[in-house]
């Protein structure tokens, strides 16, 4: 899961390197209209509808984060 | 129409929108700082209509507004009770997002008595070009001092429906950063440019050249403040009118691209965006 996750993040912004452990809001790595393209991609790859309140800056700072909440929408890791 | 009084009244209030109805449509981003300031200032309102949920920012005459709600269906009906509400009142929105979702969102929105103004699209530039950085006696970082100018300048100059124009309080936060950058005169801004470094990424807020100032490449000196400030990011954004054929011809010159994701300002006015020179 963690690695079709690094592969969305690497579709939606090339240009960073998603494997490295910093927080990708913090370092501009993402900001709030990728997290949008982002939750859609989700959304569609692992055929979930991810929580509105869910859509928050810090759910999508991690690899980890990002994938505790595709657990909390019921995807198996 | 209820003010809101803090952050949570907006959190609860998407939660329970969210637990109404399935999947979400939205043009609203929490930024906790940027609506902590509107409810500070006492600008912003909320309002639930047919279970879907409108944020409303009062700025003098005009009114831009957020929506947060599960689907178009529910959108659209949501919108036609609004449109009857606030007739009257000037109401601006952004959608924002891929083209062929925006173009979804804009017949809704033209169903419903809104008109578009104006569509920007997003450019980037992620290569890091060997940087030729000359300073220059009157390229300064503005102070404190500089704010009243700059709030004028940009209300003067830039259009207030296409732009979400920034108050004087964050205009001082954005002094107070080192975010703003002026070329000045004899005591007169002539130019200054406007931008926000977060981690890897750069944002050009405003560059801006006074129109009785122009071709004299005061433009040329604040956008390299910008590239010079940018060079240890690995993208540099901003945007643009997606009409402005000149515009964009200039930006790729500097190796800036165009993305997919574009900003529809729709408003209830029947009017459109005319260009005060760019």
């Amino acid at each position: 899961m963690k690695q079709k996750v690094i592969n969305i993040l690497q579709e939606i912004r090339p240009e960073f390197d998603f494997t490295r452990e910093v927080n990708f809001i913090d370092q501009g790595m993402l900001d709030s209209f990728d997290v949008v393209s982002l939750v859609s991609a989700l959304d569609e790859t692992f055929d979930i509808s991810i929580d509105g309140m869910d859509i928050l800056p810090e759910n999508f700072a991690t690899i980890d984060s990002i994938v505790g909440l595709l657990v909390k929408n019921g995807v198996q890791p | 129409m209820n003010k809101v009084q803090n952050y949570q009244e907006v959190l609860d209030a998407i939660k329970e929108v969210k637990d109404s109805g399935k999947g979400i449509l939205t043009n609203f981003f929490p930024d906790v700082e940027k609506i902590t300031r509107w409810i500070n200032s006492g600008d912003f309102f909320m309002s639930k209509i047919k279970d879907s949920l409108f944020f409303f920012r009062y700025r003098d005459d005009i009114v831009n507004f957020f929506y947060f709600t599960s689907t178009l269906e529910m959108l659209n009906l949501a919108l036609e009770e609004l449109s009857t509400r606030m007739q009257g009142t000037y109401l601006v929105t952004d959608l924002l997002g891929k083209q062929d979702d925006v173009t979804l969102l804009e017949e809704i929105f033209r169903a419903n008595k809104f008109y578009p103004y104006v569509t920007l699209c997003r450019m980037n530039k992620s290569s890091q070009d060997v940087l030729m950085f000359v300073n220059h006696e009157s390229l300064k970082v503005a102070g404190r001092q500089h704010a009243d100018s700059i709030f004028h300048l940009l209300n003067t100059y830039f259009d207030p429906v296409a732009e979400q124009l920034p108050s004087l309080e964050e205009i001082l936060t954005w002094i107070d950063h080192g975010d703003i950058s002026i070329f000045e005169e004899n005591e007169e801004i002539l130019g200054f440019v406007i931008y926000n470094l977060i981690g890897l990424t750069s944002y050009l807020r405003y560059w801006f050249v006074h129109p009785q100032h122009r071709n004299k490449k005061i433009g040329s000196v604040l956008l390299n403040k910008f590239f010079s400030a940018s060079k240890e990011v690995k993208r540099q954004l901003f945007w643009v009118i997606q009409s402005n054929d000149n515009a964009i011809k200039r930006y790729k010159h500097y190796g800036f691209e165009p993305e997919n994701l574009v900003d529809s300002v729709m408003t209830n006015k029947n009017v459109r965006y005319e260009a005060k020179g760019d």
